[in-house]
């Protein structure tokens, strides 16, 4: 028999997770978590024992299994595959990676080519079974220590762009008051990035510029890996590198909802350091190719509709937003 | 110019009035009027209805004389056609002329139709699409009777200044709008004049995408975007207005006429992006507002861009669950203005 929602809530406790206050149920974003009382804090934390490295799983005749090989306990390997049955994969996981696999598919291929630019992200597999999968997993996983996880109960939960991000410290928690759905900010990416990872559109607060790269004089390699690995002066600011007259940026940010100078800021303290003059009009003409690519993106929807068109839509218009919030500029 | 005596030549009248004239018999009597129409047929193309050279190795010329143009404030629709007012000061060859070419041509052919389709198609608009569309301009939706609606909508969309005054101009008014087109030449009457590979086409105004669908009903790339009226009472005033005009100089440059009055900058439109000449827009902003004692004028400057694209997506929101109708014509709209918009890049000295 099925198992409920409270067998297995039961199950997750026994193998020592923790999921205090927490109700499945549908909301704005579809099915997600909510607090039970909303007075009080909700929190849900996966044990290490209980995430499941991506290497560790196959799909066998259609569902989501622990490979034998893989070094887990029996009663977490039983209660992952049950889960991924009952309330991910098997639920409505695949139905969903299918849905957004086909909306891919009646895509115009020139729309394809500029929101996968090199097949980046892009599920590579020409099986549908396969890419649907590949899908699915992608879309699940967290990176953790380098290393890639599936984390049962909390993939439930959806995404916010103001929501805190996963604590990650002895598993992987969520943890506060909630005054409606429980949400969590599933990695710092643009509308773009979360659209192309997990196929919805999400108002971000920051944009970085698509990848790039410029030859002349002041040659620019602008990438889409994002993070905030580099110190300049109280700021953390992207990883990045100038070799002689090149300047490589692990990422761009071109928009900031809350701090609408800082995208120009770090641009200009970095472009500076490397040398290079007039940076600022250097900086407008890559917001400008960006905002342009984006409408180039929205034209070419424009004679087409299709399943996933409003959504590619939204995202460009959360995209741009979050780009025009670039005004002015700052010290570092 | 015609001699007092000369009359044109019109048909035989049907029992529902004039028999219709042929686009032959029109060009006729508007030569014979004092127009000039060399190499130019009608025809039909991307955008609808207009005016194609016949031979597109030869340059094309059209010409409508003073006599010809009529000021908007001399005429009238009567029953339903489009007269010239009897107590205007129009000879009688250029009163039928007129009368008879907005029966068959502009008005009474598919002018009227258009004018109904394009305000039918706003009125089904959601409310707060309109409001956003028309937050500066309530004329479009006054409570006004339907007829009295699309009248004034054909008048407004047809109608050019000339000598300080609004007049129609037969025949020219078939010519379509082209961005990169060059404007109306208006000594000595409005001609249009030049080699056409493909449509002949003329620049209407000086607007953005968003004034060229207000005043004309289409999406139309535009190479200039201005910014939407502003109002700020910060403690640095700005007001900015969408009077497009160039009247003002700065360096060698024209600008739009502007008003420095205490610490208020009042400015008749602010260019915010221009596909020719990016660095334009915020240069122009700066210097008047240097000139006006602003402390930092580029984020100024940035400031107002981001408020009038953040206008625009919220427009481009409120679409997202509406298909049909004017809908894909406003989405169409919005990218250029943005595109337009995007075209700010750097600034320069003046």
């Amino acid at each position: 028999m099925a198992r409920t929602w409270e067998d297995m809530i039961e199950t997750f406790r026994a193998l020592g997770g923790t999921a205090d206050n927490i109700v499945r149920g549908n909301g704005a974003r579809g099915r997600g978590i909510f607090p039970i009382d909303k007075s009080k804090p909700a929190r849900l934390h996966v044990p290490e024992n209980l995430l499941i490295s991506d290497d560790d799983i196959v799909f066998i005749d259609g569902r989501l299994k622990i490979r034998s090989s893989a070094a887990y306990g029996r009663s977490e390997r039983e209660f992952f595959e049950e889960y991924q049955d009952i309330f991910s994969w098997g639920d409505t996981g695949r139905s969903e990676c299918s849905a957004f696999i086909q909306g891919l598919e009646e895509l115009p291929p020139e729309v394809l080519s500029l929101l996968f630019p090199d097949g980046i992200a892009k599920p590579q597999s020409h099986d549908d079974h396969e890419r649907i999968e590949q899908e699915f997993v992608q879309s699940r996983k967290l990176e953790r220590n380098g290393k890639c996880v599936l984390m049962p109960v909390v993939e439930l939960v959806n995404h916010g762009p103001t929501a805190r991000p996963f604590a990650t410290t002895n598993g992987v928690s969520i943890e506060g008051m909630f005054s409606d759905e429980v949400l969590v900010r599933y990695n710092a990416q643009d509308a773009f990035g979360i659209f192309l990872s997990h196929g919805f559109a999400s108002p971000e607060l920051v944009a970085y510029s698509v990848a790039a790269r410029r030859e002349g004089p002041q040659k620019l390699i602008v990438g889409r890996k994002t993070n905030d690995k580099s110190k300049r002066g109280s700021l953390n600011i992207p990883n990045f590198r100038i070799d002689g007259d090149t300047l490589e940026v692990s990422c761009l940010m071109i928009g900031n909802k809350r701090f609408p100078r800082l995208p120009k800021g770090i641009f200009c303290h970095i472009a500076r350091e490397a040398g290079w003059t007039n940076v600022e009009e250097e900086f407008d003409a890559i917001v400008h190719r960006n905002r342009m690519t984006f409408l180039h993106l929205l034209q070419l929807l424009e004679p087409h509709e299709g399943k996933l068109i409003p959504t590619v839509r939204k995202m460009i218009r959360y995209q741009l937003e979050a780009m025009s919030h670039c005004i002015g500029t700052r010290e570092l | 110019m015609l001699e007092a005596d000369c009359r044109v030549e019109l048909p035989l009248e049907s029992s529902l009035g004039r028999m219709a004239w042929t686009w032959e018999e029109m060009i006729e009597a508007f030569r014979a009027l004092g127009g000039t129409a060399d190499n130019i047929v009608q025809g039909n193309g991307a955008r609808g209805r207009g005016i194609f050279p016949i031979d597109k190795s030869k340059p094309v010329r059209l010409h409508v004389p003073e006599n010809l143009l009529i000021p908007e404030s001399a005429v009238e629709f009567v029953d339903g056609r489009l007269k010239v007012r009897d107590s205007a000061a129009c000879e009688q060859p250029e009163r039928e002329f007129f009368e008879e070419y907005q029966n068959n041509f502009s008005w009474g052919g598919a002018g009227r139709s258009e004018c109904a389709d394009f305000l039918g198609a706003l009125d089904r608009l959601p409310p707060e699409i309109l409001s956003l569309l028309f937050a500066g301009d309530q004329t479009e939706r006054q409570p006004d009777r339907d007829h009295d609606r699309i009248q004034r909508k054909f008048l407004e969309s047809r109608r050019i200044e000339g000598n300080g005054e609004p007049v129609m101009m037969p025949l020219m008014e078939l010519v379509n709008h082209g961005p990169a087109a060059p404007s109306f030449d208006t000594a000595n009457g409005v001609s249009v004049e030049g080699v056409f590979f493909d449509e002949v086409l003329v620049r209407y105004s000086l607007e953005d995408a968003f004034g060229m669908f207000l005043g004309y009903g289409f999406a139309s790339p535009e190479r200039l975007a201005f910014s939407l009226p502003t109002k700020s009472e910060a403690s640095q005033k700005l007001i900015i207005g969408r009077k497009i005009n160039r009247k003002s100089r700065r360096g060698s440059f024209s600008v739009p006429d502007f008003k420095i009055d205490g610490d208020t900058i009042e400015l008749s439109c602010a260019m915010i992006g221009n596909r020719d000449f990016p660095q334009l827009s915020k240069g122009i902003f700066c210097s008047i507002a240097r000139e006006a004692g602003r402390t930092n004028p580029e984020e100024e400057f940035d400031a107002i861009v981001h408020n009038n694209r953040m206008s625009f997506l919220k427009l481009f929101a409120m679409l997202e669950p509406h298909e049909g109708g004017l809908v894909p014509a406003i989405r169409r709209m919005v990218r250029y203005q943005l595109e337009a918009m995007s075209h700010c890049v750097g600034t320069r000295e003046l």
